[in-house]
């Protein structure tokens, strides 16, 4: 399956939705079962850009969880972030966690990644407009 | 930093698995497109 591609330019400021559903594409309702939500977007390295939690904790951004009952998360990237991010493909990861959960070691219980942008560097984005 | 940028970018993500009513066992889903996994994904950069 080819994505087609989203482009974000270096010193924007973005607003993602991720709308989540299940295998039978269903959206998955986040208000209630769910021990905490986790968003990674990641570089084609691997290396995290920036990491987002429903649980407000140091070193995690937040996640915008008013839509969650329909499955819907958004999150901002930040022009403090992209401007020094390096360019080319960005991926995103969501992991989740029921509170049903009984194993002691269970980090998250389910996990999902696809493409998410391809930060771009444009000619006038480091001008400051008069 | 500039105001945040009203539009919205929409995807979808799905989880390729039905979520676990009862969870007895960690569970780990699979990426949505069986040929386009992380690894692979990121690799063919």
């Amino acid at each position: 399956m080819l994505h087609n591609e989203i482009t974000v330019y270096r010193f924007e400021d973005k607003t993602f939705e991720v709308s989540c559903i299940d295998a039978d594409n269903a959206p998955i309702d986040f208000s209630s079962g769910f021990d905490n939500i986790g968003i990674f977007v990641y570089n084609a390295d691997r290396s995290t850009l920036a990491k987002y939690s429903r649980k407000i904790t140091a070193g995690w951004k937040s996640i915008d969880t008013s839509n969650q009952a329909t499955g819907k998360l958004s999150f901002i990237i930040d022009s403090d972030t992209l401007k020094l991010a390096p360019l080319g493909k960005k991926f995103i990861e969501v992991i989740i966690r029921k509170t049903s959960a009984i194993v002691s070691d269970s980090k998250y219980d389910s996990i999902t990644s696809q493409y998410l942008f391809t930060l771009k560097q444009s000619i006038s984005s480091i001008t400051v407009i008069p | 930093m500039s105001t945040t940028n009203t539009t919205v970018i929409a995807i979808t993500l799905k989880f390729e698995y039905a979520l676990p009513s009862t969870v007895g066992v960690p569970f780990s889903g699979i990426i949505d497109d069986p040929d386009q996994n992380t690894t692979t994904l990121i690799d063919s950069l």
